[in-house]
């Protein structure tokens, strides 16, 4: 049983994202996807830096796919989220919502 | 034909041998497999074959993009380079494939190179920080990924392992002391020579005035290309019509250099240097006095109360440091004049600390004088205005002055100026680029020696560094630590560099002596800007020499030196790095030798070379009357006459004479004149000599030939017919192809009140010693004639000339016993102690040719003998195959003449221009002597050919044997 540890704040962004693409899922769309979701720049180091991790924290797989002549014939690299993954994504739902609990919103107001 | 990389696909589980083995078979050529399993799942997927050109039948192959839509080549490289390997594939894949997908199309081909490099970038420094927090991660810590705790981490890491490194850096030194003490010895000479060059620079330059705010002050000066002249000051009638009419600067001020006064009223009589300044010279500077005040409003002009200033150094020495001196009054001149004040001791710099005491200038409006041009003139700029509008006014007015005034300023050009421009000439400025040029090449070998040891060193340390690297060390962090290791040389070069600079200072100081007016070598000191300098080369000097051997000792492969082998890859490249090392170093050296050799030999042409009169033997003895006491003509005349009867009696003394201005020594009073009977030239180009007034004998007193007609006598008398003396060359400039005897000459042009002077006689031109520059046109005048208040007393004796020193003084004192005598020297050593900076500055070149020189030789040693223990082997296989000793040696000796002479090549086009720039600054050199460079070739080699038979005929004594037993 996987020791309980946090997620990382970018930790969350890529699962989600992965969660988001399915199928889909390798280095380039994983990199576009969270770059508009999150509407900040992002780069492929930091990206696979983060699934690198992940991986080795039996959070997510990964699978070689086809070369492409666009790629220069270089293989892809999917990535999926594994169970593990799936839980940790709850266990964090789960402490956000406890969290955020009863702000209202906006937030401007309680600063009062 | 390029090369075109063709991707094969492949799907899933279809085996790849047999698409390749296809395609060699219709005649590709397969040169790289990534990796040797070829399977589908295996990351390194990419194929690259050459092809020849259009043979081969074209296989079912996606061909690969040309350049036009690549990504740029460098960042690809680089991400590649530096991503984890089992990553780097894919990574570089994503970033093509969004390259040309979306980037492209969206952006345009810029936008998207730009796109791509940026994300090269972001990811390579996220790779660097992610990287740097793990390992300072400590486990106790809650795995969180938040971006402050990595930071904070981070800081911490970060100067634990610069502690670390320098640590470790301090030990393994002190593990090879040999290479350390010389390592540090080489750097500290660099370094601390730089310093001392850049210690007379500060001074010079930097440090230049304590004036206040330089920033709002200009200068003005003239220059008068006409007559040769590039440096003069500011007649007293253009200074006063300076003052009234410009509007650029609020207050002018003006400075007459050097007067003699005597003092007296305070102890013994004396004689002590005064400067004349206008009376609103330090408030226009800026400058508080330490006591009482400076000069008021009004003081400056005749008839005022006398008043005089004390320099800080002459309060001390003379009054005590007396703080009671206000108010008291001393004669100066004879006259009783007040003193008010104190200087600061900063004002006693550079040319400044001669001054003893400051009086106010004395200007006369009536009788101010538009000729002499010796008052240092600065002021303050007017608010707002800068020194372009202001140097811009000078020029306009002094073409004004030279038109309103044709008499006496054509010709001459007023420029107003920075104090950079004011302070030295364009000669000047020439040797001292040359100088921080030669010293930063002196630099540059020195590092590059060291560079060349720390290669060495690299390539002995790779097992350590293998073993390092094994254990968990990042190349970065190799590379940190080996720079480290180079900056704790550095520091410790830089603080014996420090000694040295001051060591050089003082040696400078005790060459060029005391009595030769440069004064300002006493002024050198280490100050903020010099220790500055200094940190500044120290941390720059290990990355000179110590980033690429750390590069490449870093970069080591760790398998291939773990086995034990002792000719890795690695001692290949490095000897290529060493060969250009020493390449540069030779090339440095002879641009260094070559300006020295250029150098001494105008020093030996300077001294051998005739000047025209005969100087030995003769002594030089100054006397001025004061003014106070000998306020008429008929009394300096009366004086010099006794004084010169008197000498003449003396045993010791065989010819003795009066003279207004040493040759070569003192500088030139030039003056216009016109030819009787010729045509008056036109103002640009009037008749131009110099005037030195003489008592009869002088002529024959320094040997100076006569050529034609008589010389002066005493029947010249003061009411007699004007006569006068010229030389050869004022004779043919001016009165071509006439006989110069007869011929009338008045001073002064067309309104001129002058006499005209009839020619008696025609002398010999002093030597110039420039072949290019005629001599110098001087009318010789006689005392009587022409009654002067400051000569000099120039005696040959017989026998040794400082031994008739005291009998000719108390011939003076004979005559006024309170008279002041001012220097006496031998004439020998007025004209060699003028050249006595020279010299300094020549033997700086010199030790750093002869430096460069050892460092270049050394160097080669190195290489030669590194090469020759690196093909131990290959010799011993020679040998054993039947080379012959001779064979083995001139192979040796041919590798290091190709080393040479490639550096010759290079270094004699630097040379030449480095002799171009020496050409242009140094009066008679001649830049592009093939002599000089011959000779300096020939040292050079010389040098080369010993340092390389030491190693090469260590090569020719291997035993075959022993060398191919070895591994």
């Amino acid at each position: 049983m996987a020791k309980r540890e946090y997620l990382g704040e970018f930790e969350l962004v890529v699962l989600l994202t992965l969660l988001h693409l399915g199928e889909e899922a390798y280095g380039m769309t994983i990199r576009l996807e969270i770059e508009e979701r999150t509407e900040r720049p992002v780069s492929i180091g930091a990206v696979y830096t983060t699934l690198r991790r992940l991986e080795g924290k039996g959070l997510v797989a990964s699978e070689l796919g086809d070369p492409s002549p666009s790629r220069g014939g270089r293989a892809k690299k999917f990535f999926k989220l594994e169970p593990a993954g799936a839980e940790a994504l709850e266990r964090s739902r789960a402490m956000f919502d406890r969290l955020w609990e009863g702000v209202p919103a906006p937030l401007a107001s309680r600063l009062d | 034909m390029g090369r075109r990389i063709l991707w094969i696909h492949y799907h899933g589980a279809e085996p790849l041998s047999t698409e390749v083995e296809g395609r060699m078979a219709r005649g590709g050529r397969v040169t790289e497999f990534c990796c040797a399993t070829m399977k589908p799942e295996c990351c390194h997927s990419r194929i690259s074959s050459t092809m020849w050109r259009k043979s081969q039948a074209a296989p079912k192959i996606d061909h690969g993009d040309e350049s036009g839509t690549r990504p740029p080549r460098l960042a690809e490289w680089l991400i590649i380079r530096f991503s984890p390997a089992k990553e780097r594939d894919c990574v570089a894949g994503d970033l093509a494939e969004e390259f040309r997908e979306i980037r492209l199309p969206r952006l345009g081909r810029s936008g998207a190179r730009r796109w791509y490099r940026g994300q090269v970038l972001r990811s390579l420094l996220h790779r660097m920080a992610s990287r740097r927090a793990r390992s300072e991660a400590r486990p106790e810590l809650p795995h969180d990924d938040t971006t402050t705790t990595r930071v904070s981490q981070n800081r911490e890491g970060l100067m634990n392992t610069f502690i670390q490194d320098i640590r470790y850096g301090i030990r393994t030194l002190l593990q090879s002391p040999t290479f350390s003490v010389l390592t540090v010895l080489t750097l500290a000479l660099a370094i601390g020579v730089n310093t001392a060059i850049f210690s007379m620079i500060n001074v010079l330059l930097l440090r230049p005035l304590p004036i206040a705010d330089t920033d709002t002050i200009g200068f003005i000066y003239s220059t008068n290309p006409q007559r040769s002249i590039d440096r003069a000051y500011v007649s007293e009638a253009d200074f006063l019509d300076f003052r009234r009419e410009l509007r650029s600067f609020s207050a002018l001020a003006g400075v007459g250099r050097g007067t003699s006064l005597v003092m007296t009223g305070h102890e013994d009589p004396v004689r002590i240097i005064g400067w004349e300044a206008t009376a609103n010279t330090f408030d226009v500077w800026g400058m508080e006095p330490l006591l009482g005040r400076t000069f008021q409003e009004g003081e400056d002009l005749p008839g005022a109360e006398r008043v005089v200033l004390l320099s800080h150094g002459t309060w001390e020495r003379r009054f005590g440091s007396d703080p009671g001196v206000l108010g008291r009054t001393l004669r100066l001149d004879g006259f009783e004049t007040t003193i008010i004040g104190v200087l600061a001791p900063e004002l006693e710099f550079g040319s400044l600390a001669e001054a003893e005491v400051w009086v106010p200038l004395r200007l006369d409006l009536a009788a101010a004088d538009r000729e002499r041009r010796y008052l240092w003139t600065s002021g303050r700029l007017a608010p707002g205005v800068t020194l372009n509008q202001a140097r811009e006014e000078v020029s306009a007015m002094s073409l004004r002055l030279a038109a309103e005034y044709p008499d006496t300023n054509t010709g001459w050009i007023y420029q107003g100026n920075s104090m950079k421009q004011a302070l030295a000439t364009d000669q000047v400025w020439t040797i001292f680029y040359l100088l921080g040029l030669t010293v930063t090449f002196v630099m540059l070998i020195a590092c590059s020696n060291v560079a060349t040891m720390m290669l060495a060193r690299a390539s002995a340390r790779t097992k350590e560094i293998a073993v390092r690297a094994a254990l968990g060390a990042g190349r970065v962090r190799i590379l940190r630590q080996l720079l480290t290791e180079s900056l704790v040389l550095s520091v410790c070069a830089g603080i014996l560099g420090l000694f040295v600079a001051q060591a050089s200072l003082a040696g400078l100081v005790w060459m060029v002596g005391t009595n030769s007016g440069t004064n300002f070598f006493e002024l050198l000191t280490i100050d903020r800007n010099v220790l500055a300098f200094t940190l500044v080369v120290s941390a720059v000097a290990p990355l000179l020499f110590g980033f690429f051997p750390a590069l490449r000792a870093a970069r080591t492969d760790l398998s291939e030196t773990l086995k034990d082998s002792t000719r890795g890859s690695s001692g290949a490249s490095g000897l290529r790095g060493r060969r250009i090392l020493v390449t540069t170093q030779v090339a440095l050296a002879l641009s260094l030798m070559v300006v020295a050799g250029l150098l001494i030999d105008d020093m030996i042409d300077t001294r051998t070379r005739e000047v025209g009169f005969e100087y030995r033997g003769v002594l030089t003895m100054r006397v001025d009357l004061a003014e106070g006491k000998y306020p008429e003509e008929r009394q300096w005349a009366a004086f010099f006459d006794e004084v010169l009867t008197r000498a003449e009696s003396l045993p010791a003394v065989e010819n003795a004479a009066w003279v207004s201005r040493l040759p070569l020594i003192d500088g030139a009073a030039r003056r216009e004149f016109l030819v009787e009977g010729m045509p008056v030239p036109p103002p640009e180009r009037s008749n131009w000599t110099d005037i030195v007034v003489v008592s009869p004998d002088y002529i024959d007193a320094l040997h100076y030939p006569l050529i034609q007609g008589r010389n002066l006598t005493d029947s010249d008398e003061a009411e007699g017919i004007q006569v006068a003396l010229v030389n050869q060359e004022l004779a043919e400039r001016y009165l071509p192809g006439r006989d110069a005897i007869g011929e009338r000459i008045r001073l002064g042009s067309t309104d001129s009140e002058q006499p005209w002077l009839e020619v008696v006689g025609v002398v010999g031109n002093l030597a110039t010693g420039d072949p290019d520059n005629p001599a110098t046109p001087i009318a010789y005048l006689p005392l009587r004639q022409n009654p002067r208040q400051g000569m000099v007393l120039t005696t040959r004796t017989r026998g040794e000339p400082l031994e008739a020193v005291e009998a000719l003084r108390r011939q003076v004192w004979a005559v006024d016993p309170e008279q002041p005598i001012g220097d006496v020297r031998t004439m020998e050593r007025m004209l060699l102690d003028g050249l006595a900076v020279f010299d300094t500055l020549i033997s700086i070149f010199v030790s750093f040719a002869v430096f460069a020189l050892v460092m270049a030789s050394t160097g080669i040693y190195g290489v030669i003998s590194f090469s020759v223990s690196q093909r131990a082997q290959e010799i011993g296989i020679r040998m054993a195959l039947g080379a012959e000793s001779g064979d083995v040696l001139r192979m040796i000796v041919r590798q290091s003449l190709w080393l040479v002479g490639i550096g010759v090549a290079v270094g004699t086009v630097g040379a030449f221009a480095l002799g171009q720039a020496l050409a242009s600054a140094v009066v008679g050199l001649n830049g592009a002597d093939p002599v000089a460079l011959g000779g300096v070739v020939l040292v050079l080699g010389l040098a080369a050919v010993i340092a390389t038979l030491i190693p090469a005929r260590r090569a020719v004594r291997i035993d075959p044997v022993t060398a191919l037993r070895s591994e």
